[in-house]
């Protein structure tokens, strides 16, 4: 199918035909999925060259899973569940090969090397959150992204970061805490 | 800091401004402290909501990356059998082979009769 019919058509109708093994269909869908699950990516690698590894992946393994997809969630949410597993799943290798015992409170973040060059409604309070956020430790950093950027439940969280629920809660309220006085100075106004 | 004042710090820690309801609301309505503990957390909470979700572009060439690395075609199969990817190197291999066999076969016929 030529790029030009498969842009006419709705996600739903691009769904279907990836389904069917139709690649210009689910080249559709990466053109219009690719940023969403590069930032989602980015949230929880914090690195950009990994990110891309991991948005990279996901992709792949949706596009091999796609006979598979029953359609009963939204694409972009089931997207994001393998973006998050593919993530955990680079995250498992590189701390196999890591010499020292994980230590990622005290990790230097690279958010600097990272651009968000889109801003939310407000344009001076946006970069300011989304770089306190890339500073959180990655096992809280996810858990918060999770629950506060993408609505997460608990249970969810829990199941596919492979931790407790308790466990999830803990660390949500931890990166809650620490955004709270990162960002304190921004809620009073820069005083 | 009375006992409201500690619930409400321990519903807010453990999850979130959600949980301020009566008679914690009826509190915090009341109570400076409460109020700007609960408002603080609410903010964060709505400011991440409002974080854009294609915050950060893909990297240049990320998409022609992406289907390169596609791999088979997967064979759909809607009806709950478990799908297959069939490799079209394999299969035109299978029946080359099968088309070589029939062959050798028949010219083996053939000089038997003769």
């Amino acid at each position: 199918m030529h790029r030009e019919a498969v842009e006419r058509l709705e996600p739903h109708d691009l769904v279907d035909k990836a389904r069917h093994g139709d690649r210009d269909a689910f080249g559709e869908l990466v053109r219009i999925h690719q940023d969403e699950v590069y930032t989602l990516a980015v949230r929880l690698t914090r690195d950009p060259d990994l990110a891309s590894d991991v948005a990279q992946d996901a992709f792949v393994r949706a596009w091999r899973a796609m006979p598979k997809f029953r359609g009963d969630a939204k694409f972009s949410t089931w997207m994001h569940r393998i973006t998050v597993n593919t993530a955990w799943t680079h995250r498992t290798k590189r701390n196999k090969v890591r010499l020292d015992p994980l230590d990622d409170m005290h990790r230097e973040p690279v958010s600097t090397s990272i651009d968000p060059i889109r801003a939310g409604e407000s344009a001076s309070a946006a970069p300011v959150i989304s770089k306190a956020l890339l500073d959180l430790s990655e096992s809280v950093r996810a858990v918060v992204v999770l629950k506060d950027v993408y609505d997460w439940g608990h249970n969810e969280i829990a199941e596919h970061l492979d931790i407790s629920v308790t466990a999830a809660k803990v660390r949500l309220h931890r990166g809650r805490k620490e955004l709270r006085v990162r960002l304190a100075p921004l809620v009073d106004g820069g005083e | 800091m009375n006992v409201m004042c500690s619930t409400v710090r321990v519903a807010l820690q453990t999850v979130g401004d959600s949980a301020i309801t009566a008679p914690l609301a009826g509190h915090v309505e009341s109570c400076d402290s409460c109020r700007e503990a609960v408002g603080l957390v609410a903010s964060v909470r709505a400011d991440l909501r409002r974080l854009p979700i294609d915050e950060f572009p893909a990297p240049s060439g990320f998409y022609r990356s992406v289907m390169s690395s596609l791999g088979p075609v997967a064979v759909p199969d809607l009806e709950g059998r478990h799908s297959k990817t069939v490799p079209i190197a394999v299969a035109t291999a299978a029946v080359a082979t099968a088309a070589a066999s029939t062959a050798v076969i028949l010219h083996l016929r053939r000089t038997r009769v003769a």
